[in-house]
């Protein structure tokens, strides 16, 4: 039954079954958790693309399921509704997270190896991760634009569909779309740059 | 694991995934399911017992921070309240029962949960007599939650219930004398004819529907009306209503402010352990850091608390807390969406295009 929730969440669809949403929506605690237990994960790593200290970005996660808990009963609509609150809120307490640490109110930390350092908790599968391949889509991450990473993020991190994308956002469609597809051929672009030279190209600012 | 969209592009979404995929460790979903779970426990009772200012207890957070070290969590199952690995124990508790999805073996688990209590509460009668009355709340809320389940559970849960009825009045009268314990002690005794009362009762209160607003909800009469029927065999506490808005689930709502003290002295002591009580157990004080004040967060109707933050120096100095019952919701965004949720402070960055 898990598998079974796991594989619709890939596609975008219920994430949990929609008696669990009557539980958030009711404030029940157990509720709440079968929600973290779907997507905690998915949220933790979307949190930890954007404030890489992994015990920020745990935080910043009980923080968010503490406000599903509290205001999940303002949420109409059923389990994709309540994804997309999550990433909202966790967005926007990323946000406040960042002002408060007084940092430039940027996206995404300048340095591309603070998600390497910062981890120090990194098990097994972590240092597996933070390989040398995946530093280099990190640090072509940061030659995107702020919402084209926004997007890329929320939509193969987060695990989220377009129009969720654009909803946690508060855009079009058709804007998602494009900041996807642009962001996409940057990133492939910079990357075959990269593998193609001796050394990585400089600053070539996506599109 | 592929967005249900024809135009993602595979490649890339498995190069990110793989650069920025994460997993939660055990330990710290323990630590927040468990918090989540405290959180709620606070909101209950607050809406019961009215405004009021709790101690908090700091520590706990700290405790968690310490406790999810990882190593702990075989040792701690003889942890009681109080106890550095106590929340280790309920937080792994927690993980199980949230994983538990299908009725029977949710039930089942509840039940364990519920020896467990018990078999806390017998223990702390001797070592931490403060902490049996929440402790023996919760064997109750349990024993609820699985007796209308039916079948064997249910039969093993009456088990339980008629074991606790018979001991918990041992336990409470049997703490040592201490400021404040004799009336711990007469409420455990309660609690536990509760115990037993409750078990002869159709709980039909399980029933109500839960979708109601919170305001609504507070309107509903007490439906645990059984326990005022108790009180008057025991003289001493005749005058008071038993402590069941400490921890009633939030459907059965009950009165806010509780009974002026009679005129025993037994009375006298009975609402300050009623505020106490949930103060000092500890899995019920801890308050965890609540998430960053917004300028457009909803009023906290009739429960704000500060909540030390000293321990997670990430979070906000002073948080306020969503007694999550609030009677007029203002909503947090002056542009709510047309047919959709209100999502979280749109208010501060502006109306939304695609809303």
């Amino acid at each position: 039954m898990e598998d079974d929730q796991e594989e619709k969440g890939r596609r975008g669809r219920a994430p949990f079954p929609e008696e669990v949403a009557r539980g958030v929506r009711a404030g029940d605690p157990d509720a709440v958790g079968r929600v973290y237990v779907a997507l905690a994960d998915r949220l933790l790593g979307y949190l930890m693309a954007r404030v890489p200290d992994r015990a920020t970005a745990e935080d910043l996660l009980e923080a968010t399921f503490l406000e599903l808990l509290q205001r999940g009963w303002t949420i109409r609509g059923g389990s994709a509704s309540i994804k997309v609150w999550l990433f909202q809120a966790a967005h926007f307490n990323v946000l406040d997270h960042l002002r408060k640490v007084k940092r430039r109110a940027e996206d995404f930390y300048d340095d591309p190896h603070a998600i390497d350092v910062a981890d120090a908790r990194l098990g097994p599968e972590d240092r597996a991760v933070a390989g040398d391949v995946s530093r280099r889509v990190r640090e072509t991450m940061t030659k995107l634009s702020g919402e084209q990473r926004q997007v890329l993020l929320l939509r193969y991190v987060g695990g989220l569909s377009a129009p969720e994308t654009a909803k946690v956002l508060g855009k079009t469609d058709g804007a998602v779309r494009s900041l996807q597809h642009r962001g996409e051929r940057a990133l492939a672009r910079l990357l075959d740059q990269e593998s193609g030279q001796a050394a990585p190209s400089g600053g070539d600012e996506a599109s | 694991m592929r967005p249900d969209d024809d135009d993602s592009d595979f490649a890339a979404a498995e190069l990110l995934r793989r650069a920025y995929g994460r997993k939660v460790d055990v330990d710290t979903a323990a630590r927040h399911l468990w918090s989540i779970d405290s959180a709620a426990r606070s909101a209950r009772r607050r809406r019961h017992v009215g405004r009021r200012r709790r101690a908090v207890v700091s520590v706990l957070t700290g405790l968690m921070l310490v406790a999810s070290s990882g190593a702990a969590v075989g040792a701690s199952t003889g942890a009681l309240p109080g106890d550095a690995l106590y929340v280790v124990k309920r937080g792994t508790e927690r993980v199980r029962l949230v994983l538990a999805v299908r009725p029977e073996a949710n039930a089942q688990a509840r039940l364990a949960i519920a020896h467990e209590r018990w078999s806390e509460a017998q223990r702390a009668a001797e070592a931490r007599p403060e902490t049996v009355p929440a402790l023996l709340q919760e064997v109750l809320d349990g024993l609820k939650a699985v007796e209308h389940h039916g079948g064997a559970v249910a039969e093993r849960a009456l088990v339980l219930r008629t074991q606790v009825a018979a001991d918990s009045g041992k336990i409470a009268l049997g703490a040592p004398r201490a400021k404040g314990s004799a009336a711990a002690g007469s409420e455990g005794f309660r609690a536990g004819q509760a115990v037993a009362a409750e078990g002869s009762e159709q709980d039909v209160a399980s029933a109500a529907p839960l979708d109601k607003p919170a305001s609504e909800r507070a309107k509903e009469p007490a439906k645990e009306a059984v326990t005022d029927q108790m009180a008057p065999m025991a003289p001493t506490v005749a005058a008071i209503p038993p402590p069941k808005n400490a921890s009633s689930p939030p459907k059965a709502a009950s009165p806010v402010v509780p009974e002026p003290p009679g005129p025993t002295e037994e009375a006298g002591a009975v609402p300050a352990p009623t505020a106490a009580a949930p103060a000092t157990a500890v899995p019920d004080a801890g308050d965890p850091a609540a998430p960053p004040d917004t300028a457009t967060d909803q009023s906290a109707p009739d429960a704000s608390e500060v909540t030390d933050t000293e321990v997670t120096d990430t979070e906000a100095d002073e948080a306020a807390e969503d007694g999550g019952a609030p009677s007029a919701h203002q909503g947090p965004s002056p542009h709510p969406g047309p047919a959709d949720s209100t999502p979280p402070r749109w208010g501060r960055f502006g109306p939304a295009d695609g809303l």
